[in-house]
């Protein structure tokens, strides 16, 4: 079946708003100067609304340096020109790589942090900026201000409003373009992913503060790029107004448009940059009204404009219920008896000799010793507190081993972070489902895929806008994983809204479309219905079976872990209690009288 | 359906767009821009919002107040004055202002009232335009220089003139040493590179530079310093809101033994008021003959004038009102001059040639000589050079001689 | 010598009003984990109510301290009860943001009512001030020392207390638990902004006389705030006043001896250097160990 799909969305998501901007640039020419010059203002705040879209929306980073940024795009452009006779469109475009540059300086020692502290320090290099180019009179003419020379092109100098409309129009669309396929595309989704859990992005090959670094870069780039596009309108630069309360202004763009799309800091962007003027009846009241306007719509509306239009429409269109189906596909369970003639020749998936992970005076894992050989399903039981988890967090790289080896197929796990695991053939899924709520059950399965550095999700974004066939390969391998555990017909369903059973196939699919060869499983089951329980434990030996990953898993449920696996260890307080085939380790003494509390071997089911 | 989403979002951000750029457009100028049978349209900007707002809603209701009562004896050969005032900050919204101004509403002249970077980059556009213009509060080079035919300055001279009379104000007490206490923003530093050598040439030693930033409010560390100088004379170059918490403070750091001169923008009532005792002898320079309260009967008219408009908020009327005002009668006086076939060059050649010591009073007994009188050459725009001497007397700033 | 000390004291006379202003912000943020961008405003609020109540109304200066701090306790309170509340169930991420333009209305509002003209307001304590040497030390400038200190202290001690502070304290540390025990949210963070908001007007009612009041205060007083209680680590109730007294400092002495730019540049480093290599400042209440 020839999936269209990937085409639509691309047009949608990109050329949409590139129409638009385009548009709006064209409509302006058949209107006065006065407000085409009001145009020019407002399709490059256009720009900083969609910049600010990826920092603020999808890398949910309250970043607090546009003006500062804008004042790098607008000074560096400027001098260049003025000083240097470097031609204009060199300018913007080394000023834009400035803002990058500069935008990566700030992620590094902001990235160290989150939330609050996070914004504090992007506070701290947005005074620190804009003072520097305050003291520095003979470069940026200090506060006095810095002539702006007229843009010149290629010989011509755009000297009437209808010429910078159509420059900066174009210049808009272009910008509107990258940062729409950037955002629509893998890199956008994968920084979703971040925001939702960073965990679960870690433990699927995203490197996290490299993620951040570049939607610093990129939204700064971008600042600066619409800085050097606006400098010639301004005529003048100036320290004060490049100042935080600019960078208040901007952050509202976002905020009022939506901040989740590429048409919301679009529209945020346009219609804040026109407030002003078309407030200008109001003359004294006009600050009073943009802010009451501004905290009028956050309250009312969460989501921004476009969330209010995407609620009005969906009110609108006929609802179409899904019915509450059993919703995934059962698959037939493979026959008990035929799983023990499938178990390979003894070479071990995953070997640990002597761990020891100490929290303090505490012993979490207390030299620990387990080898777990391949192809099997390998389970893990014990009361709580006994290690379990800290056991597959130290081996998912999450914590670090205060002594002992971890090896997987042989290779040593020391010193690799946990985004290098799945390089080598291991994922996992997590006790408190940690998927990605917002993104689709699809994107969560593509994110699944593993190929997240940051140059490829880069390339993959900016790929799959010209729809090239690379993404097309990705998104069947990922139908097929969660065709696999039976979600396929849920694949553009957001996995926030899924059923705990499913949510938990989903978090499976995800594990297995990297086609790895071991998975860790923590608690797969728990808090499933019966029937699901079922499902799930005929999916986990089908898959184990057919595609040759070996399971190491975590279980509270004993039935299910007798059912399910080949071999189990038994741990408490950090050290194995027990290991063998499942009815062995499962009636041993000192297991019951621990796990059930015991003390006569009276059976208890 | 996914597309229609799409389109459905697009078709609804464009409609937008349409109806904010409706909101902007009005029928077009007419042929003769600003100027017909019955009324001269004159623009105006200026900060209306923001901590720089006494600037701009002094200009807007000074110059109110002066068309009110032009237009109540009669207007200007017949016509009726129309002010048209826009409120604008940055250089951006100073841009869009005039553009709006001379593009779209079609304004005859032009007044700029504001004295930041805002104006100066106005006044980048009002040259290319060769709009007449009149800059009667901004004293900063920028918005006076490369020079034009089409632009005057009214009230507020230039930079270095300011800081001349500045200067000659501070050598009254013959100092052997100064100190010279400055913000780092654009006014006073550009008073500060006229202040600075003119003193030396006068040889007089700079005992210590100290600087605060714009709104600093704590003055402790520079009043310490310049107290340790021993200085005969204190020269503070900033706004009234940092001049008097730093008067205030001056007592207390052992930094008020000596002769206080602050700049014209620490003029105002409120110095007074909070520095207390303190502000008591400080001397500053003033761009008009009276101060306010000032017996003289140009001044007692036109405080009753204002109070009678206006009513008596706080800190009302401050300078500029009075420059308003005054301004926009000199500039009444030149369309008068210019006759009943009014043009944008004819009003220039006018403003060049034909106007030597214009004051209010020449347009109508009715209006009040509140600001020196006005001269302009063809090489010299500089309406106003002159200046009086003011200094605190027992809690209130009053002209000396 | 006596310049150092003089230098100390003015030091010493702002850093108290920091720490009045960073403790206001670090309350807030111990209980409801929300960072209050609109402190600046509270605290320019907290002076013009103040010049309101003395001025207009002519009551006596003690009544303004008492009533002025907590009718901006009330309105911060209200703020978070009306629309900080609803926002934080959409989405707690914009809570932050939301506080940064409540800030901007208000001040807003301010300016429209009273423009940007400097008020004043008379000394607390007035009368001749005393000479230790050659050292000046006035009465306004033991006032706010010692009583902002005070009023500093007491407010930590009133947060640690344990009908009032317990709640907030036990929030901070888990919301589900404290739900649990049958602690109210929406009461409890409603108290805590309250709490904020008074200590905001305070420091608003001290800063008045010396500095005049203007709507830019708001503007002056948030980078003071925020950095004091960075340096003070944001969750430390004494950090935040030994922080203001650090802060006032530093400002002070670097804007003595060098210039005022390379006050804001060392302020500024100095603000990395605590964010990158101790985030939990200077002064931290508790030690955390990285599970």
């Amino acid at each position: 079946m020839f999936d269209h799909r990937p085409l639509r969305i691309a047009w949608r998501d990109i050329a949409g708003p590139c129409g638009l901007t385009l548009a709006i640039a064209l409509l302006a020419l058949a209107c006065g100067t006065y407000v085409q010059y009001v145009v020019s203002l407002c399709l490059i705040a256009a720009i900083i609304g969609v910049a600010l879209v990826l920092i603020v929306g999808f890398a949910r980073v309250i970043m607090l340096t546009g003006g500062a940024m804008m004042a790098v795009g607008a000074y560096a452009s400027t001098v260049l020109v003025a000083r240097f006779d470097v031609p204009y469109l060199i300018s913007v475009l080394a000023a834009t790589v400035l803002g990058g540059v500069t935008g990566a300086v700030v992620a590094v020692p902001a990235s160290r942090f989150r939330g609050h502290y996070l914004a504090m320090a992007t506070l701290v290099f947005q005074f620190v900026i804009i003072i520097g180019l305050r003291e520095w009179p003979g470069v940026t003419g200090g506060a006095a201000g810095l002539n702006v020379p007229n843009a010149r092109l290629f010989g011509y100098v755009l000297a009437s409003d209808w010429q910078y409309v159509v420059f900066i129009g174009i210049g808009a669309t272009v910008a509107v373009a990258i940062l729409a396929a950037i955002l629509c595309g893998q890199y956008g989704k994968a920084l979703r992913a971040i925001s939702a859990t960073e965990i679960g992005a870690e433990s699927f090959g995203i490197d996290v503060a490299r993620y951040h670094l570049v939607a610093f870069a990129v939204s700064s780039a971008a600042i600066a790029f619409a800085g050097g596009l606006l400098a010639p309108r301004v005529r003048i630069l100036d320290p004060e107004s490049f100042g935080f309360a600019s960078s208040v202004f901007m952050l509202a763009y976002p905020v009022v448009g939506g901040m989740h799309s590429v048409w919301g800091g679009l529209l945020g962007g346009m219609i804040l940059r026109a407030l002003p003027e078309a407030l200008r009846v109001g003359q004294e009241l006009q600050g009073l009204i943009y802010a009451i306007l501004v905290v009028a719509v956050m309250t009312f509306f969460p989501h921004g404009l476009i969330g209010a239009m995407d609620r009005l429409a969906r009110q609108a269109r006929p609802v179409r219920k899904k019915f509450a189906a059993p919703s995934a596909i059962a698959i037939p369970a493979t026959p008990a008896g035929a799983r023990s003639e499938q178990l390979h020749d003894g070479a071990t998936a995953l070997e640990m000799s002597d761990v020891s992970v100490s929290f303090g005076a505490l012993r979490a894992v207390d030299r620990l010793s387990l080898r777990v050989r391949a192809g099997t399903i390998h389970g893990v039981i014990g009361p709580n507190g006994a290690g379990k988890t800290t056991l597959f967090n130290a081996i998912s790289g999450f914590i670090a081993v205060d002594c002992g080896t971890i090896r997987l197929f042989e290779r040593s796990l020391s010193g690799e972070p946990p985004r290098r695991r799945i390089h080598h053939g291991m994922t996992r899924t997590f006790q408190n489902v940690a998927l990605f709520g917002p993104l689709t059950c699809i994107d969560n399965a593509m994110l699944g895929l593993g190929r997240n550095a940051i140059g490829e999700s880069l390339a993959a974004s900016l790929a799959q806008a010209v729809a090239a066939p690379g993404y097309r390969a990705r998104r069947e391998a990922a139908l097929e994983a969660l065709a696999a555990v039976g979600l396929d017909h849920l694949a553009d369903r957001h996995a926030q809204l899924l059923s705990l059973g499913d949510q938990r196939r989903l978090e499976l699919a995800r594990a297995i479309a990297s086609r790895p060869r071991l998975i860790l499983l923590d608690e797969p089951v728990s808090g499933v219905s019966r029937e699901e329980e079922a499902g799930i434990l005929s999916l986990l030996r089908r898959l184990s079976g057919e595609r040759s990953i070996t399971m190491l898993v975590i279980e509270h449920n004993i039935q299910f872990v007798r059912r399910l696996c080949d071999r189990v260890s038994a741990m408490s307080m950090g050290r194995l209690l027990a290991q063998g085939d499942p009815e062995t380790v499962i009636n041993d003494p000192q297991v019951r009288s621990i796990y059930f509390g015991e003390q006569n071997g009276a059976a208890s089911d | 359906m996914p597309e229609s989403r799409g389109s459905m979002r697009a078709l609804t951000i464009a409609t937008a767009a349409c109806i904010i750029a409706g909101t902007m457009v009005l029928p077009s100028a007419a042929a003769d821009p600003g100027v017909d049978k019955e009324r001269i349209l004159i623009g105006a900007f200026g900060p209306l919002t923001g901590p720089a707002s006494w600037i701009g809603l002094g200009a807007r209701d000074g110059m109110q107040l002066a068309v009110d009562e032009i237009n109540a004896n009669g207007g200007v050969n017949g016509r009726k004055v129309q002010l048209q005032f826009e409120g604008a900050q940055t250089p951006a919204e100073s841009i869009a202002a005039v553009k709006k101004l001379v593009e779209q509403d079609g304004v005859f002249a032009l007044v700029l009232g504001s004295g930041s970077t805002g104006a100066a980059a106005a006044a980048d556009y009002l040259r290319e335009a060769q709009v007449p213009s009149y800059n009667i509060v901004g004293a900063t080079p920028k918005i006076r220089q490369p020079f034009s035919r089409h632009i005057f300055h009214g009230v507020f001279p230039s930079a270095a003139t300011i800081a001349a009379s500045f200067v000659q104000e501070a050598l009254r007490s013959k100092p052997k040493k100064v100190a010279i206490i400055t913000g780092t923003y654009e006014l006073p530093q550009a008073l500060l590179a006229g202040v600075e050598p003119q003193l030396k040439n006068a040889g007089v030693e700079i005992a210590t530079k100290q600087s605060f930033d714009l709104g600093a409010k704590d003055f402790t560390a520079q009043l310490v310093e310049a107290a340790r100088a021993r200085p005969d004379v204190i020269l503070f170059i900033g706004h009234y809101t940092e001049a008097a918490p730093a008067l205030r403070q001056a007592p207390e750091l052992g930094a008020r033994y000596a002769q206080w001169v602050v700049d014209i923008s620490a003029i105002s009532d409120s110095l007074p008021e909070i520095a207390g005792s303190a502000a008591d002898g400080v001397r500053s320079i003033w761009m008009f003959p009276y101060y306010f309260s000032d017996p003289a009967p140009a001044m007692r008219d036109f405080e009753g004038k204002w109070k009678r408009k206006y009513g008596t908020p706080q800190g009302r009327p401050n300078y500029v009102d009075m420059n308003g005002y005054g301004d926009m009668y000199v500039m009444t006086v030149a369309l008068h001059k210019t006759g009943a076939g009014l043009t944008r060059a004819r009003l220039v050649d006018v403003w060049n040639n034909d106007m030597h010591a214009v004051k209010p009073s020449d347009f109508g007994a009715f209006a009040s000589d509140v600001i020196f009188p006005e001269t302009f050459t063809p090489q010299d725009h500089d309406g106003n050079k002159a200046h009086s001497s003011l200094e605190v007397v027992n809690g209130h700033w009053q002209v000396v001689k | 010598m006596e310049e150092v000390l003089q230098l100390l004291l003015g030091g010493l006379k702002i850093g108290a009003i920091y720490s009045l202003a960073a403790l206001g912000i670090v309350v807030i943020h111990k209980a409801t984990k929300t960072v209050n961008f609109a402190h600046g405003a509270l605290i320019m609020l907290g002076a013009y109510f103040g010049f309101f109540l003395l001025r207009l109304l002519g009551l006596p200066y003690a009544l303004v301290y008492l009533l002025a701090p907590l009718a901006v306790g009330s309105l911060a309170a209200g703020t978070e009860w009306l629309l900080l509340r609803r926002l934080r169930r959409a989405d707690a991420f914009a809570v932050v943001i939301s506080t940064i333009f409540i800030a901007l209305a208000v001040t807003e509002l301010i300016r429209v009512v009273y423009r940007s003209d400097l008020l004043s307001m008379p000394r607390v304590w007035s009368g001749p001030p005393w000479l230790v040497g050659d050292l000046i030390l006035t009465r306004e400038t033991l006032w706010i020392i010692a009583g902002a200190f005070c009023l500093a202290v007491a407010g930590a001690s009133l947060f640690a207390a344990a009908r009032f502070g317990r709640p907030m304290r036990a929030m901070a540390s888990s919301l589900r638990g404290a739900q649990l025990c049958g602690y109210s949210v929406d009461g409890v963070y409603a108290q805590a902004w309250f709490l904020g908001g008074t200590l905001a007007g305070l420091a608003g009612l001290f800063l008045a006389p010396v500095m005049g009041i203007t709507p830019e205060l708001a503007d002056i007083m948030i980078v003071p705030a925020f950095v004091a209680a960075i340096l003070g680590g944001f969750d430390s109730i004494k950090g935040a006043v030994l922080g203001g007294l650090a802060l006032g400092l530093i400002e002070t002495f670097a804007a003595a001896y060098l210039s005022s730019a390379g006050k804001n540049a060392l302020t500024f480093l100095i603000l990395l250097c605590v964010l990158l290599w101790r985030p939990r400042g200077l002064f931290p209440e508790y030690r955390l160990r990285d599970v």
